[in-house]
């Protein structure tokens, strides 16, 4: 931990890639190398984002404050537009959010087997609600939470809890789910490279899929060993779990690494491993084994991301 | 022998002056023979400090596989939930297979359900008029039979997130909880020298007699004019406002009582500030002096772990104080909060939200439970039994005079509701302590499935001296078992 916390530094409009912290009290940062953190920014007591992405040069984060679902978007890293779900009856929760065919798309979930969507070009102005997939028994759980997004293929990929697994085709309107969806194959994170999407959950748990319906290759690593994070960092999968972290090429065969002060929420992008610890801690690795706090947030850090501001 | 015969002989060590000067956290178990002893009609009798029960419930559904044992009988190695009682192993008492069976009226929600059920062990609850309906909770009835000693008859603590009722009186009417620690902190205690009482000496004399004795002081002498002037009244009266004003004399007797309970308190304490108990009372630390901070302290709870941490250990502190300063002898805390926030408590997937891991976590068969919501789940129980596992601790170093607080104690420790699916089935439940020598800890004992709770409500009054038998749903319930008692808890 550095000897002293950097204070908030003066907002400046930033553009280019850029890593994005988002969490409670409405917590917002921003940096290029996971190092240095500028145009801090909070907001009232009970504020919560608890999903963030980049998409059309743009950052979205969305969460809750009381019982409003709300939103931010910001173009420039400094001035953040807000605005309200609220109008979307019957909406129980969103998230998680993603940018695919040039418009940002929030997954609304109104309680049931069947999520919906909503969808933004700008993160201002939504769209009435769209059923993700008519094929509602093919979903796993009463209640499926949908949590993390992959893109690649030609394709998104969403899973989600109860080993819940959507795939749909760029264009499509829908989503096709994978069939015998186990719950002891819940993946808690997903990512995509090399042609495969490679996902990460309990137990060291790695499985891949070349479409997102079939996954093959499941392995498991050791007890306790959740991998919490999944990335691509341009040459392998990481996956970031507690206590060891698994390397892999190609999604199959598997490297296990003791791992250090492993985050619970982690990102990659410029050369580095950016995650955050509770209570707002953030932690940064150039391998994705061993992590050094660099800051700590005045709050906890609930999503990160890393994209592009601007054109 | 002295080793050392040019020096003079050491002075025979107290058992306290041991204990003290070792550092010893926990004290030894309760062995009678080493209890002092007072002198009662001519024979010496052993001291025993009166017995406490306390109840520690945690909101929401647990996750069995890692709550009870395997293994009947001696314990081993405690599951994965309870592992921060390692250390208190031989002083805990866990019980499965125990149910609820209770109906409801049908307008109840499933946590309602739960919840009302949960202390009372009712044959049915259910809402009257838009209000909480149950029967009496096992708290209320332990008040009865021992509050009258304490300074007051119960006290119960918590719901820090406006949790559902599990407190009901008698006429199964829902009943106060004090959610705020400031503001429990000081209806127990405020004006009041705190002191550890000298139970050898108290229980060697008669201190209230010396109060009775004393002169009447102002309160008393205020409810004595009341009382006058109301049997004057009285006689004036028809039938229906004698009836009317009898039911406030009663109310300004029981002030009358109360009054009176506090000075002869007053006196017992004020001999106890002379000659003191062996231990110091135990304050709670981290406490929110100001209104400011108490309020941030409740804002927060829910949504900040290490706030929900102080709020559990504050309310825990008073709890043990309470009992240490015979505050009461009845102490209830709710605890826990099912729409809580568990960032860093939960390690392991995104979702951190109580109420949703609990759903998740849970299904008809637990192989169809998410498995990432349930291990989150299971981390937020092995998270609220820590906090336990300290006021337990606490309580065993607490010195009695040759007994601990926890040799004097029954604290029931559990959850309303068995798992996240509202289930009512094999509820987690464990004794702590001794109840004064009456429980035999360090076992599991499983139960025939479905065993009534009421039973072991019926147990629990039982040590505290109610010899009715019965309690709940105990005897009617259509799961009725071991003709509504709990066998081998001795």
């Amino acid at each position: 931990m550095p000897d002293v916390i950097p204070k908030p530094t003066p907002l400046v409009p930033i553009s280019g890639a850029v890593f994005v912290a988002v969490g409670e009290n409405g917590l917002r940062a921003f940096s290029r190398d996971g190092l240095e953190w500028i145009n801090q920014q909070v907001d009232r007591d009970g504020v919560l984002l608890q999903h963030v992405c980049f998409g059309q040069g743009r950052c979205l984060a969305i969460g809750k404050f009381g019982g409003d679902s709300i939103g931010w978007s910001t173009a420039d890293g400094a001035s953040w537009d807000a605005f309200k779900l609220n109008a979307q009856a019957y909406v129980g929760t969103y998230g998680p959010i993603f940018s695919a065919d040039g418009l940002f798309r929030v997954i609304a979930e109104a309680g049931g087997p069947a999520p919906t969507e909503i969808t933004s070009t700008e993160g201002k102005v939504w769209s009435a609600r769209k059923p993700l997939t008519l094929d509602r028994k093919g979903m796993l759980g009463f209640d499926p939470s949908l949590r993390r997004v992959a893109q690649g293929n030609d394709r998104v990929v969403i899973v989600g809890d109860y080993g819940a697994r959507l795939m749909r085709k760029t264009g499509a309107a829908l989503f096709d789910i994978a069939p015998s969806a186990v719950a002891k194959n819940t993946l808690i994170d997903v990512a995509f490279g090399n042609g495969f999407f490679v996902g990460g959950g309990m137990h060291g748990l790695c499985m891949r899929s070349e479409d997102g319906l079939a996954w093959t290759d499941r392995t498991t690593g050791e007890e306790g060993e959740h991998i919490n994070a999944m990335v691509w960092d341009g040459q392998q999968f990481v996956g970031v779990g507690q206590g060891a972290t698994y390397l892999s090429k190609d999604g199959k065969a598997w490297r296990r690494e003791p791992n250090e002060s492993a985050p619970t929420n982690a990102t990659f992008g410029n050369g580095v491993f950016v995650g955050t610890l509770w209570p707002g801690k953030l932690m940064r690795s150039t391998d994705g084994i061993r992590w050094k706090q660099v800051r700590e947030f005045p709050f906890h850090v609930l999503a990160m991301s890393y994209g592009r501001l601007g054109a | 022998m002295n080793p050392h015969p040019d020096r003079p002989a050491p002075a025979p060590v107290s058992r306290r002056s041991f204990l003290r000067g070792a550092g010893v956290l926990a004290a030894l178990p309760f062995l009678e023979s080493l209890a002092p002893t007072v002198l009662r009609a001519g024979l010496r009798v052993p001291v025993k400090p009166p017995v406490r029960f306390g109840i520690y419930t945690v909101t929401g559904g647990t996750v069995s596989e890692s709550w009870v044992p395997q293994a009947e009988g001696k314990l081993g190695k405690l599951p994965s939930i309870l592992r921060s009682l390692e250390a208190q192993k031989n002083e805990l008492l866990i019980l499965s297979n125990l149910a609820q069976s209770g109906g409801s009226d049908g307008k109840l929600n499933a946590h309602e359900h739960c919840a009302y059920l949960h202390l009372t062990a009712a044959d049915k609850v259910g809402k009257l008029d838009g209000r909480p309906l149950a029967s009496q909770s096992i708290d209320e009835r332990a008040a009865e039979i021992i509050g009258a000693e304490s300074l007051l008859p119960a006290v119960r603590m918590g719901y820090s997130g406006g949790e559902t009722s599990f407190f009901f009186d008698r006429q199964g009417r829902s009943l106060p909880v004090e959610r705020n620690p400031r503001t429990a902190f000081e209806r127990m205690f405020k004006g009041r020298q705190l002191v550890a009482p000298n139970w050898p000496r108290r229980l060697g004399a008669s201190a209230p007699e010396v109060a009775k004795s004393g002169p009447r002081n102002y309160e008393t002498q205020v409810v004595d004019l009341i009382l006058e002037d109301a049997r004057r009244t009285q006689k004036k009266l028809g039938y229906a406002d004698q009836g009317k004003l009898n039911e406030y004399l009663e109310s300004v007797y029981s002030i009358e009582m109360r009054v009176r309970r506090v000075q002869e308190r007053i006196a017992i304490e004020a001999l106890d500030m002379k000659d003191p108990g062996p231990s110091n009372p135990h304050l709670p630390v981290n406490f929110p002096v100001t209104l400011s901070a108490q309020d941030q302290m409740m804002r927060a709870v829910g949504r900040n772990p290490a706030v929900h941490a102080d709020y559990l250990r504050i309310m825990a502190d008073l709890m043990v104080l309470a009992f240490q300063t015979d505050t009461t002898r009845v102490c209830s805390l709710g605890l826990g909060d099912d729409g809580a926030l568990f960032p860093g408590v939960v390690t392991v997937g995104y979702e951190h939200h109580a109420h949703t891991l609990e759903h998740h976590g849970n299904s008809g068969r637990i192989e169809d439970a998410d498995p990432v919501a349930r291990e989150g789940l299971r981390q937020i129980h092995t998270w609220y039994t820590q906090f336990f596992a300290e006021a337990v601790a606490k309580m065993a170093a607490i010195d009695e005079g040759g007994t601990s607080l926890l040799d004097n104690t029954v604290m029931l420790y559990t959850s309303y509701m068995s798992d996240g699916g509202h289930g009512r089935t094999n509820y987690p439940a464990l004794l702590a302590g001794r109840a004064g020598g009456l429980l035999k800890p360090g076992r599991h004992i499983a139960y025939q499935k479905d065993t009534p709770v009421a039973n072991l409500y019926v147990e629990l009054l039982d040590m505290l001296g109610d010899r009715r038998g019965e309690f709940g749903n105990s005897r009617v319930s259509k799961k009725a078992a071991y003709g509504g008692r709990l066998p081998g808890l001795v």
